[in-house]
């Protein structure tokens, strides 16, 4: 036997952080595991985290840059603060005059705060009646309401508000024309707080219903029934158990429900009126003012309760929760026994219902009106504008939600994988990560692209470089010496040779490198004069047939074969990436002679959309270069190994710095991904609701019957996933159609999307048009969904229901 | 020496307020090649967690394992060469019997000629033959078992893992799946470590028991070896059932031990006590089989508290001055039950008795 000194004899006291490098080196041993892990969170930093710091810190500077209180003096501008106000100013912190605007201000936020605390009680009690009605009291129709109930959730975030102005506007189906109220000034009519409030109510109590209805079912009914045998009469049961069993959840839907409506954008722009609430004036900051300060400052502050009520949500209340998460519905089923409250809430939940199915027939109804409330007569004027000038914004969102629909899941299942199932540092981070892009406002998302994506951002740059080549030689090598040898020629010739690129981070006219060349040389260079630009396109030549020479050259080594194969898509994924124009370019030409209207958008658009997915933008596809190329040759231990791999972080680092230097303004990509920040939550939700239910053996299993980590969770844990994988695909692809708050300062002339082009343009072109893009929408997306139940059932053979409730 | 586990700790660190906790402190393990090793214990003890360090699936804190002479600590689960059969034995719920036994030969890229072959050989073994195209819900728990045990075989691995893989069955089929697995093991002589907390199951199927208790190794030995001479009190009560009396030695002769128990004096004749000197305090470990009661003839007075009839034996709970002692008596012969309170004569087999240091 051999002597072997045992760890043990070395006796250590491992303190927390060499453990968790420790755990670290432990996930290291599987790169894949290592790809989706640093993946991740890159994609959280740069989404969601650094948009959303941005956003916050721009709110305390002005435009020129110093730290400006301003925006948050005037909250307490003729108050007893006056004092502490002027203290600041002459200390130079507050840049700008605060006086008369304190009134405002204050109103604003005290009415959001308001209009959110109504709706949120009301929303709550109307999702409680609708829970205890399908789960408790077995009304009859069950299904039916429970889709009735739904509804709100797929449509466009104001069908609602535009449904009631028609029916009870000033010029209404019911105020005017059933009832012949004539309305004049003063007089109390839907528009301000309490219309905003019953179209809150009527949008977002659907959320408080779906989590009432899953807490309700997992009640144990044995509780109830070893109550009821202690002699507890229903109503004492009813108050004493079962009351505070459903108390987390009451709360937390009561919080969720504050958060979404203090968010939206679309209700309030459309049946405020004289009220306004801090969403809608963020939205007038950008768009009336341009005033980004403003915007951000405000954004801070509707984050605030945003903020503390998701962490309250999240540590607290679900620590205090007694009913299981995880557990299935229970067997025994409790029924409300007492006739009587089983009619009061039949009846109840029976007219909310009626009330939605007025709502949304009226919306569909009134896009196949003249002009409604004056002149009722049918016409399909509505619908023949909407598929002429309205059709480019209807494909485009179209294609953007459904190009992201498919990144969203998967991520989103990625990352439910890693949370549940992995252990590593920071995962509290990822999992926070992944649900506050979706929590937040979306107008603070919006924002934060702006402010991120508007502007070359170097040290985002930088630091992407060093996270992806970090990743990259801990991937590649196991020993320092090895690293350090691959790493610092890597990364140095990667940023000499992104010069050969006119614009970019480093050498380009305003790059870092860039400016200081310009005072040696005396020369100023731009774009046109860089003396070793060769242009963005031979740039992309060169890597992409660096890639494909890489391919050939590993296919000459028999065990590299599949190595090689993959490299030579990479190649010629870069190469098309500069081809494509040259194929869409004659499609644009013919699309615009044409002469019928649709036949035309379609070529024109089909064009731009068959460019979208090879146009990455250059420091995504950097970043992107650097896993795709460490998993390629991850396992590559053959001819030349140190340098295929440096000149690989070569190109990965190169890609990297040159091209737009992070701005995405105005392309497909800032909407892209704005979508997919917006949707991850809910696709990774329902993906750790499922992981959560297979039995970790399972997944084992597989490993010590050789899978590695990618082979597993392809094999094994995506197939039993899926019917999880299907409703985040429907949860995203619902999120990306209805956003409107997180994507409505991203849109462009080239990219419009339409619930942004229903509010810039409502007044103009009427109503009853915003009412058609609304019926459009809910088709679409019920079309979306039909589809993939279809699929999920027929063609996936999947029997199971898909369980929305486990998005929420 | 084939599989090495040497001095290996296991600390799981704090989490959500628990203490961290010393799941394994030091364990040393030594099996050879083609044996069966059960690791014994009450739940908690730290055989599962040992198990899957074996696996890969945690890695130690401390000490190495060895595989053929190679340090594994490192090397990650799907790289091992090992093979595991799980307590809730982890089908592949979405792929029928065939693709679940095919999964690992799919992984090692093995030909579909060879793949179906070796497949058919294990179906053969664990008599699944016309299953192949079964869905794991169409199978009963019985077979449920089997085809994980055919899956792991299949491998033709270098050890193989089972963790509590009969626990689920009822106990016939326990008790047949127990005698299968025995045979197979040693047709096949694959290596095996098993982890039960049934220690019959661990006399039945092992060469070697490792008996383990809160993290640490009680004792390994072979199954008569254990039952029969165990190191601990922990064992012996463990193993089997098992009195005890507290004695001292009076007289110390060669191989000849004089007991003092309760008053009376206990004679036993065995090489194997030869450190004890005269004056130790000693546990005298007294299987009920052991124990003889009778109305009239024996060394000891005592009461019978309990009397149950349990079919091939009678169970008497005796008081013996005080001290509470179980008693199986199944002489055929004497099956009349003596009823409760009946104060009775008790004598021990004495040569079988064991002694332990107090």
């Amino acid at each position: 036997m051999t002597e072997i000194q045992p760890n043990i004899l070395k006796k250590k006291k491992t303190s927390g952080i060499i453990r968790q490098i420790r755990e670290i080196g432990l996930i290291a041993r599987d790169p894949i595991l290592m790809i989706a892990l640093i993946f991740s969170f890159i994609f959280l930093i740069i989404f969601i985290f650094y948009p959303i710091l941005r956003t916050v810190i721009r709110g305390f500077v002005s435009d020129t840059g110093q730290t400006d209180l301003t925006q948050f003096a005037r909250y307490f501008d003729g108050t007893v603060f006056d004092g502490i106000t002027k203290l600041l100013k002459s200390a130079g912190l507050i840049l700008q005059e605060t006086a008369k605007y304190g009134r405002t201000y204050r109103i604003v936020f005290f009415d959001t705060i308001k209009m959110g605390l109504m709706s949120s009680t009301c929303g709550t009690i109307v999702g409680f009646i609708f829970a205890y009605a399908t789960v408790r009291c077995n009304v009859p129709g069950k299904r039916f309401v429970h889709l009735l109930a739904l509804v709100p959730t797929v449509s466009p975030p104001f069908a609602v508000a535009i449904a009631m102005i028609q029916l009870f506007g000033r010029n209404g189906l019911v105020t005017k024309t059933l009832l012949g109220i004539r309305f004049s000034t003063g007089m109390n009519d839907i528009y301000g707080m309490d219309g905003l409030v019953i179209v809150q109510t009527l949008t977002f109590f659907s959320v408080s219903y779906l989590m009432l209805k899953s807490m309700m079912e997992r009640l144990d009914a044995s509780m109830e029934e070893a109550a009821e045998t202690l002699g507890a009469s229903r109503f004492y049961l009813f108050r004493t158990i079962t009351l505070p069993l459903l108390i987390p959840g009451i709360a937390a839907s009561f919080m969720l429900l504050f958060v979404e409506s203090l968010a939206d954008l679309g209700n309030p722009q459309f049946i405020s009126g004289n009220t306004t609430v801090l969403s809608s004036q963020i939205y007038m900051a950008v768009i009336g003012e341009y005033n980004y300060q403003k915007a951000s400052a405000l954004s801070f502050v509707l984050l605030l309760p945003t903020l503390i009520v998701y962490l309250v949500q999240r540590y607290y209340i679900s620590r205090r929760s007694y009913i299981s998460v995880t557990g299935k519905p229970t067997v025994g089923k409790v029924y409300e026994k007492s006739n009587i409250i089983r009619t009061i809430f039949a009846v109840l939940v029976y007219i909310i219902c009626l009330f939605i199915v007025v709502i949304y027939l009226t919306v569909i109804a009134s896009s196949f009106v003249k002009n409604w409330g004056i002149n009722f007569t049918p016409t399909l004027s509505n619908w023949t504008k909407m598929f002429g000038r309205g059709l480019e914004s209807i494909l485009d969102t179209t294609f953007l939600s459904l190009y992201a629909t498919p990144i969203a899941a998967l991520l989103g299942m990625v990352i439910a994988f890693l949370v549940v199932r992995k252990k590593f540092p920071g995962k509290e981070v990822l999992d926070f990560g992944s649900n506050i892009g979706g929590a937040v406002p979306g107008t603070i998302v919006g924002m934060g692209f702006i402010l991120t994506f508007n502007f070359p951002n170097p040290w985002l740059a930088v630091f992407l470089v060093a996270a992806g080549s970090w990743f990259f030689i801990t991937c590649v090598t196991d020993t320092w010496k090895k690293r350090i040898a691959i790493l610092i020629p890597g990364v140095i010739i990667g940023m000499v040779f992104s010069c050969l690129d006119d614009g970019g981070f480093l050498w380009g006219p305003n790059g870092w490198f860039g400016i200081n060349f310009q005072r040696i040389t005396r020369n100023a260079i731009t774009e046109s004069t860089n003396p070793f630009g060769i242009g963005l396109n031979n740039i992309y030549y060169i890597v992409g047939a660096c890639f494909i020479l890489l391919s050939l050259f590993l296919s000459t080594q028999r065990s590299y074969r599949s190595m090689g194969k993959t490299a030579f898509w990479v190649g010629i994924y870069l190469l098309v990436n500069r081809i494509i124009p040259y194929v869409t370019k004659p499609i644009r030409i013919y699309g615009k002679q044409q002469k019928i209207r649709w036949w035309k958008a379609l070529c024109t658009q089909g064009a731009d959309y068959l460019e979208v997915p090879f146009s990455l933008p250059t420091f995504f596809l950097g970043v992107c270069l650097f896993f795709i190329t460490a998993m390629i040759i991850y396992q590559y231990r053959g001819k030349f190994e140190k340098m295929i791999k440096t000149i690989l972080l070569i190109l990965s680092v190169m890609i990297l710095f040159t091209g737009d230097q992070m701005q995405m303004n105005g392309s497909a990509y800032i909407i892209l991904f704005a979508f997919l920040v917006r949707s991850l939550p809910a696709s990774v939700r329902s993906g750790i609701a499922a992981l959560q239910q297979i039995d970790n053996s399972i997944e084992e299993a597989s490993t010590i019957l050789g899978g590695d980590s990618q082979y597993t969770f392809r094999k094994v844990t995506l197939p039993l996933i899926l019917p999880a994988l299907m409703t985040g695909l429907i949860f995203s692809f619902t999120r990306h159609m209805t956003s409107l708050s997180a994507i409505i300062f991203l849109v462009t002339a080239k990219w419009q999307i339409v619930t942004a082009s229903i509010m810039s343009g409502w007044e103009q072109d009427g109503i009853s048009y915003a009412a058609t893009y609304s019926s459009v929408i809910i088709v679409l997306v019920l079309l979306f969904i039909g589809i993939m139940s279809i699929v999920t059932r027929k063609i996936l053979k999947i029997d199971t229901n898909i369980d929305i409730n486990s998005a929420f | 020496m084939y599989l090495e586990i040497d001095h290996v700790e296991k600390v799981f660190p704090p989490r959500g307020g628990a203490k961290e906790v010393k799941a394994l402190d030091g364990i040393c393990i030594e099996i050879n090649k083609g044996e069966l090793v059960t690791m014994l214990g009450p739940s908690g003890c730290g055989k599962t967690t040992t198990l899957r360090l074996i696996a890969g699936f945690e890695f130690p804190t401390g000490g190495n394992i060895l595989l053929d002479g190679k340090l594994i600590n490192n090397i990650p689960t799907h790289k091992r060469d090992m093979s595991m059969v799980f307590q809730s034995y982890a089908i592949f719920p979405h792929l029928n019997v065939y693709e679940n036994i095919a999964y690992g030969l799919n992984v090692q890229k093995i030909s579909n000629e060879d793949q179906k072959r070796r497949i058919n050989q294990v179906l053969e073994m664990v008599h699944l033959e016309g299953y192949e195209t079964r869905a794991p819900n169409q199978l009963s728990g019985g077979q449920q078992q089997r085809v994980a045990l055919a899956r792991a075989l299949v491998m033709e691995p270098k050890v193989l893992l089972m963790d509590e893989p009969l626990s689920n069955l009822d106990t016939k089929l326990r008790e047949k799946m127990r005698f299968e697995i025995r045979q197979l093991q040693k047709e096949l002589g694959f290596t095996c470590v098993y982890v039960t907390h049934d220690q019959l199951e661990a006399m039945v199927l092992s060469d070697k028991v490792v008996v383990m208790n809160a993290g640490k190794i009680e004792q390994i030995g072979a199954p008569r070896e254990i039952y029969r001479y165990p190191k601990t009190k922990f064992v012996a009560d463990f193993i089997g059932r098992a009195n005890f009396l507290n004695g001292i030695i009076k007289k110390f002769s060669q191989d000849n031990l004089e007991i003092d128990v309760e008053g009376k004096s206990i004679f036993l004749s065995d090489p194997r006590y030869a450190y004890f000197r005269t004056d130790d305090k000693v546990d005298v470990v007294i299987r009920p089989e052991m124990v003889h009661v009778r109305r009239e003839e024996g060394k000891f007075d005592a009461k019978i508290i309990q009397a149950a009839y349990l079919g091939e034996s009678i169970e008497y709970v005796l008081d013996l001055n005080g001290k509470q002692i179980t008693a199986h008596e199944t002489d055929p012969a004497r099956l009349d039950i003596i009823p409760e309170k009946t104060s009775v004569k008790v004598s021990f087999i004495e040569n079988c008795l064991h002694v332990l240091k107090s």
